[in-house]
C-alpha cells in the first residue's frame, strides 16, 4: 500500500516538473509565432510581447508579395519528395536484397554501406562539390537532388524489418511463378508499410531540413531552397518581422507531419537503439 | 554460369542504391583523399605531398578548432545524455496518452530546422532586446554578451544544442526503461532497495546498450558540427567557436584551398572513426536482459 502511494506521488511530481520543463522549452515556439503575426516593432519590446493583441498578417503579406519565397518553397518540396521517393523505393530494395537473398559478398557490401553511415556532408563536401561541378549539374535540380536519393539508415531500416517477414511467403510466390521483381513489389513492399512510412517520414523531414549542401550546390537566389533562403535572409539582417514569418512558414510542413505520423516518430528513432 | 544467373536478382535489386552510395560518397572519400594531397590553382592540381598537412600541423588556427570541437564535443555528449536521463526517468512512471503527450512535445524541438532555431536563440542571446538578458535584469544582474564574448560564445552554443537537440536520446532511452523487465524491480523492492539504489544498481546498468548507442551516434554527429556555428557566430568572436567542420567550410569555399580542406576533412573523418572505435570497445560489455 505504501509503495503504491510514494508511486503515486513520484507520478504526480514527474508530470508537475515536465510540465514546467516543456513550458519553457515551447515558450520561444510561441513568442515566435506570435510576434511573425504582429508588426516587426513588436519584436524588440520588454518584457516580451506575448499577448493575442495587434494581431496582423502584414509579415506574411509581405513574405509573399516577393514571389521568390513560393519559389524555393516549391524547390524544398520537390527535393524532399524526390528524396523521399528515392529512399523508399531505392534504398528498400537494397534491404530486401540484405535481408532475404543470399549472394557472394553480402556481408561485405553491408558492412560497406553501415560504414557509409560514418561520413556526413561535412567531411565530403568538397569532393563532392567538385564531382558535382565537373558533371555540370551545380545550381541545378539533379545536382541537389542525386546525392539525397539514397541513405544507409533507409537500408538498415528496411532490412531490419524485411527480416521479419516469413519466407514461405515468398517461397510460395516462386512456386507460383512469379518474377523476381513482382515478389518485391506485390509482396515484400505492401507487407513493409510501416516501416516505409518511417523511412519516407524521416527523409522527407531530413531533406527539407537540410542546410550545407543546398548552401554549396546552389548559387541563384532561384534555385535556393527555402532553408537556405530564409537563413540568408536572416544574415543580411532585413526585417525582423519578415524573417519571424520565413521561419514560421519554413517550420508548417514539418510541424504538420510530425502532429499527424507522431507514432512512426517514436518507433522510428528507438529502432536500432533498443532490444526487442 | 548457372550460380550467377541463381545471384543477379539480387545483385540487381542492389544495383541502384549502391551505385548511388558509391557515385556520391564512397568516390568523394577517396578523391577527398586525392585532393589533400594535392594544391590548386589555376592552372590545375599540383601533387604536394604531405605539405598540406604539415601546414595543417604547425597552423594554431586547427588545433584551435580542435580543442573547440572536443569541448563541444565532450560537453553536448555528456550533458546531453545526462539531461536525457533525467527527463526519461521522469517520464518513465506517467502512464499511456501523457506519457505520448510528452514525449510529443520534447521530441519538437528536435524537428525545427536550424534556421529557426537560430533565430529564436538570436532572439533570447541578443544583448538587447533578448529575453535572458532581460531576466538577468530583473534579477539585477550584469547583462552578458552571449554571442559576442570569446570565453563565452562557445558554452552559449553548447547550452543551445543541449536545449534543443534531446529529442531522439529522450525516446530511446524512455523505450529502453519501459522495456527493463518489471519482475526485477520487484525483487529489488522485495531485497529492501530504496528508489534510488534502484535506479543506479538496476536500471542504468540495463541501460547501458542504449547509452552506448546514443554515445557513439551523439558524439559521430557533434564532432562534425557545422550548421549552429554558421548560423549564430560564423565562427567568431575571434575564432573562439571555430570547429573543424566550420573550418573546412571556410578553407575550401571562402579562401578556395581545397588541399587543405580537404586534408582537414580526411582528418575529421579519421579522428570519427577512431573515437567511434574505441567508445564501442570501451563501453559495450553486452548486457542480457
Amino acid at each position: 500500500m505504501f509503495s503504491i502511494r510514494i508511486a503515486k506521488i513520484y507520478a504526480f511530481t514527474s508530470t508537475a516538473l515536465l510540465t514546467i520543463i516543456g513550458c519553457c522549452m515551447l515558450l520561444p515556439f510561441y513568442w515566435m509565432v506570435i510576434n511573425s503575426l504582429k508588426p516587426a516593432t513588436s519584436v524588440i519590446r520588454m518584457p516580451p510581447d506575448l499577448s493575442f493583441y495587434h494581431l496582423t498578417w502584414e509579415n506574411y503579406e509581405k513574405l509573399f508579395a516577393d514571389s521568390i519565397v513560393s519559389l524555393w518553397t516549391f524547390n524544398s518540396f520537390l527535393i524532399a519528395i524526390c528524396g523521399m521517393f528515392g529512399n523508399v523505393i531505392i534504398c528498400s530494395m537494397a534491404g530486401y536484397a540484405f535481408a532475404k537473398k543470399n549472394f557472394p559478398g553480402k556481408r561485405m557490401l553491408f558492412w560497406f554501406v553501415m560504414s557509409i553511415m560514418m561520413t556526413s556532408t561535412q567531411v565530403i563536401m568538397i569532393p563532392l562539390f567538385m564531382l558535382i561541378r565537373d558533371m555540370g549539374l551545380l545550381n541545378s535540380y539533379w545536382g541537389l537532388i542525386l546525392p539525397v536519393l539514397v541513405s544507409p539508415f533507409a537500408v538498415f531500416m528496411t532490412k531490419q524489418f524485411m527480416q521479419s517477414i516469413p519466407n514461405e511467403l515468398i517461397a510460395a510466390a516462386q512456386i507460383d511463378g512469379s518474377s523476381e521483381w513482382f515478389i518485391y513489389w506485390k509482396i515484400i513492399l505492401p507487407l513493409s508499410k510501416p516501416v516505409l512510412a518511417i523511412v519516407a517520414i524521416f527523409s522527407f523531414i531530413t531533406q527539407w531540413n537540410d542546410f550545407l549542401w543546398p548552401l554549396l550546390a546552389t548559387e541563384s537566389r532561384e534555385m535556393r531552397t527555402l532553408q537556405v533562403g530564409v537563413s540568408s535572409m536572416q544574415l543580411q539582417n532585413v526585417n525582423y518581422g519578415l524573417v519571424l514569418a520565413g521561419s514560421v512558414w519554413t517550420m508548417i510542413p514539418v510541424v504538420l507531419l510530425f502532429v499527424s505520423f507522431q507514432r512512426f516518430f517514436v518507433r522510428g528513432i528507438t529502432i536500432g537503439a533498443v532490444k526487442g | 554460369m548457372k550460380s550467377f544467373r541463381i545471384y543477379l536478382p539480387a545483385y540487381l535489386f542492389l544495383l541502384p542504391a549502391l551505385s548511388l552510395f558509391i557515385l556520391f560518397m564512397f568516390v568523394p572519400i577517396l578523391s577527398g583523399l586525392k585532393l589533400s594531397f594535392q594544391r590548386w590553382s589555376f592552372d590545375g592540381a599540383k601533387w604536394v605531398g604531405f605539405s598540406n598537412y604539415a601546414k595543417i600541423f604547425h597552423d594554431s588556427v586547427f588545433w584551435d578548432s580542435l580543442r573547440t570541437t572536443v569541448v563541444y564535443t565532450v560537453f553536448t555528449v555528456f550533458f546531453g545524455i545526462v539531461i536525457s536521463l533525467i527527463i526519461a526517468f521522469l517520464m518513465d512512471p506517467i502512464a499511456g496518452k501523457l506519457q505520448s503527450f510528452f514525449k510529443a512535445a520534447y521530441y519538437l524541438p528536435s524537428v525545427a530546422p536550424i534556421v529557426i532555431i537560430s533565430v529564436l536563440w538570436g532572439w533570447l542571446y541578443n544583448p538587447s532586446f533578448g529575453l535572458l538578458n532581460y531576466l538577468l535584469e530583473q534579477i539585477g544582474l550584469e547583462p552578458v554578451l552571449w554571442l559576442g564574448d570569446p570565453n563565452i560564445a562557445l558554452y552559449s552554443i553548447i547550452m543551445m544544442t543541449l536545449a534543443v537537440s534531446q529529442g531522439p536520446s529522450i525516446l530511446i532511452l524512455v523505450a529502453a526503461l519501459g522495456g527493463i523487465p518489471k519482475d526485477y524491480q520487484e525483487a529489488a523492492t522485495i531485497d529492501g532497495a530504496n528508489g534510488l539504489q534502484e535506479t543506479f544498481h538496476i536500471k542504468l546498468p540495463l541501460l547501458k546498450p542504449a547509452l552506448l548507442y546514443l554515445a557513439i551516434v551523439n558524439t559521430v554527429g557533434s564532432f562534425q558540427v557545422f550548421a549552429p556555428i554558421y548560423m549564430m557566430t560564423g565562427g567568431g568572436p575571434n575564432g573562439s567557436t571555430t570547429t573543424i567542420g566550420f573550418l573546412i567550410y571556410e578553407n575550401g569555399f571562402k579562401k578556395f584551398d581545397f588541399g587543405v580542406a580537404s586534408a582537414q576533412a580526411v582528418i575529421l573523418l579519421i579522428l570519427v572513426m577512431i573515437i567511434a572505435v574505441i567508445q564501442f570497445k570501451y563501453l559495450s560489455n553486452d548486457v542480457e536482459y
